[in-house]
């Protein structure tokens, strides 16, 4: 049997943001045959279409290195890799000036709109080494930019396809399949290396309609035997308002003027060090503590803060994609946060597939970049990711993978081999009943989203989540029913984000302490004898497992210090 | 919430929306060449068809009932 659509090619790209069109481009400017998948559209896929768009960009001999690696490495806990924060760091300033030489149209940054950067709480930018310059690109365009580059370097596009499943040939990457999501025709690419940048996984909140970091690298990845990395941190931001979509971006400025009350009315924040880095954290407390909800006070906004936001606000809406949603009267009164909410305001996961410094998995051919790449840059708290990562990644996976096709053979698939997996990524198509990928959808966030699941953990509740989200696994999602190929995209994302949900608590389950974005009830504080190291989730024959990588010796923190120097940022009960 | 109506009158079939759409909620009818709404319930209220459209002719609603998240 041979598939509606048969592709051939050096190098498969998987997800066209901004990390998949950096590789797509540099791997073709390089000579190589290059495919670029994208489930949505090249160009203006991806939450990097609503990310902000400017990369943070050391210069040598301006900047400090050693401190902003040392800022990095203390709001990740030590669970950095220090080998990425560095490389990222050092060559994300080359990686805007491919992109401005791609054509992509540069961003002055007006004083007015520096507003944003000022939501780096005070408190954290006095122990900032100091703003890095800024690299920005034009709003909404910039990525329209980069896929007109990568057409005329030769790249082939190929819009609303979702690949399901990578495809191996002993233990070697051979290609990809899946599907066209309109015409719903079978696509198999046979390809000597596949670059994984289809970004990160999450769970907002149900009945919210976001359907972005499904997993699906992450998930065709681990299927074919890659590790999983660092699935227990991320969750870090609270959302925004209930009142989504009409949030005002000013409201992230109002976030950092720490305007939060509790449902007894108390200014809750200052009783947390912790709040320097995690609203999140500190709002899940005080609701676990009976004290919710949560609400931003604007009226105890000062006047000039008040003028930030609305600053703020005029800046980011400004030819910019929630533009109709501002509204300038949310700058008063009483909101109720809610956890994820809002488009771009939420948190991520920053685990992946694991990756060394050349962004090669443990699959020769498989490489990942951008949020994909388990990179560990960012260890357990956020401080450098974003853009720049996915530029600097999404390099250094083109540069890799050219060098591995420039010896791989193509391998051959045989046609029983794609008709099974045909069978497969349509079965949901073949049902005449059984579950809707929206149903399966609800139920998940519904299993995932509760603060008392993955916000503050515990073993007993996270095992009560993994026997829920088995089930799903195991009995509901292999007998979901699509009714056309649109659907069956969200059924393979369903799929995709429920192995994610697994990732997640198992990794949450094993990690037997807190740290950073990571909080255990039963193992309220961090334990570096035992966890400096990172988390790996693997397939094997007798499920996922869970293993323990060791952060190497000399990145650890001085453990003759007492605990308390060591870190600064007190959990609950500490 | 959600992408409420796409005018037909209004539209002036550039397909903008269609491609934007990264739920790929929106369509062109082929018979006329004007985008339609064809997967109301994927719409994740980003409002990036609404603001691309260069002939104003979609509107997205901003109502919503909020989600219970924390209780």
């Amino acid at each position: 049997m041979s598939p509606d659509k048969l592709f051939s090619t050096d190098i498969l790209v998987i997800g066209g943001g901004s990390a998949g069109l950096v590789a797509a481009i540099k791997s073709a400017e390089a000579g190589k045959k290059v495919i670029l998948i994208e489930k949505s559209y090249v160009g203006k896929a991806g939450v990097s279409y609503f990310a902000w768009p400017d990369m943070e960009v050391y210069k040598e001999g301006i900047h400090d290195l050693k401190k902003h690696m040392d800022f990095v490495i203390q709001a990740g806990e030590y669970v950095n890799n220090r080998d990425w924060v560095e490389i990222i760091l050092k060559e994300t300033g080359a990686r805007y000036q491919d992109l401005l030489s791609w054509g992509v149209p540069p961003r002055s940054i007006s004083e007015e709109e520096k507003v944003r950067y000022s939501h780096v709480p005070k408190k954290i930018s006095d122990k900032y080494a100091g703003e890095l310059d800024h690299g920005a690109m034009a709003h909404k365009t910039w990525l329209g930019s980069l896929r007109t580059k990568a057409s005329q370097t030769g790249v082939t596009i190929l819009d609303r396809v979702m690949i399901t499943d990578l495809i191996k040939q002993g233990d070697v990457i051979a290609g990809a399949v899946g599907f066209h999501t309109r015409e719903g025709d079978f696509y198999c690419i046979k390809a000597k290396a596949v670059i994984i940048s289809t970004g990160s996984g999450n769970f907002k909140t149900a009945g919210e309609p976001w359907h972005q970091w499904t997993a699906d690298g992450e998930a065709m990845g681990y299927r074919a035997g890659a590790e999983i990395t660092g699935k227990e941190f991320g969750h870090k931001d609270v959302g925004s308002l209930s009142a989504f979509p009409t949030v005002p971006k000013g409201v992230a400025k109002a976030h950092s003027c720490r305007i939060y009350i509790n449902g007894e009315g108390n200014d809750y924040m200052k009783e947390y060090s912790l709040a320097l880095h995690s609203n999140m954290l500190c709002a899940a407390f005080e609701i676990h503590a009976g004290r919710g909800p949560i609400y931003l006070d604007f009226d105890r906004l000062t006047p000039e803060d008040r003028q930030a936001c609305v600053n703020f606000v005029d800046a980011w809406g400004r030819g910019y994609e929630v533009g109709k949603a501002i509204d300038y009267a949310t700058v008063t009164g009483k909101r109720e946060v809610i956890w994820g909410s809002g488009v771009g305001c939420t948190g991520w996961g920053w685990g992946g597939i694991r990756v060394n410094t050349k962004c090669e998995s443990n699959i020769p051919g498989l490489y990942a970049a951008g949020d994909s790449a388990g990179t560990c840059a960012a260890g357990s708290m956020e401080a450098i990711s974003g853009i720049g990562g996915a530029a600097v990644t999404g390099n250094i996976a083109a540069q890799n993978a050219v060098h591995y096709v420039g010896t791989a053979q193509e391998l051959d698939i045989d046609d029983a081999r794609i008709a099974r997996l045909k069978e497969q990524v349509f079965s949901p198509l073949s049902r005449q009943g059984g579950f809707s990928p929206a149903y399966v959808t609800e139920i998940l966030r519904s299993l995932m989203v509760p603060y008392f699941v993955v916000q503050i953990k515990k073993a007993d509740r996270l095992q009560a989540a993994i026997t829920m989200v088995s089930f799903v696994e195991e009995h509901l999602i292999p007998r979901m029913k699509a009714v056309d190929a649109h659907d069956l995209r969200m059924a393979h994302e369903v799929r995709n984000m429920a192995l994610d949900a697994e990732i997640v608590l198992r990794s949450s389950l094993f990690r037997t302490e807190s740290r950073g974005s990571h909080y255990r009830e039963d193992y309220p504080r961090r334990d570096d004898p035992n966890w400096l190291a990172w988390t790996i989730a693997q397939r094997t024959c007798d499920g996922m497992v869970m293993s323990k990588q060791p952060v190497p010796q000399n990145w650890w923190p001085d453990l003759s210090k007492p605990y308390k120097e060591r870190y600064t940022l007190r959990f609950p009960g500490e | 919430m959600s992408i409420q109506r796409i005018d037909p009158e209004l539209c002036v079939g550039c397909g903008i929306c269609v491609d934007t759409c990264i739920m790929d909620v929106i369509r062109m009818e082929e018979a006329d060449h004007k985008a339609v709404i064809k997967y109301a319930n994927d719409c994740m209220t980003c409002f990036c068809c609404e603001l691309e459209c260069p002939a104003k002719a979609i509107s997205v609603s901003t109502q919503v009932k909020p989600p219970l998240s924390w209780g």
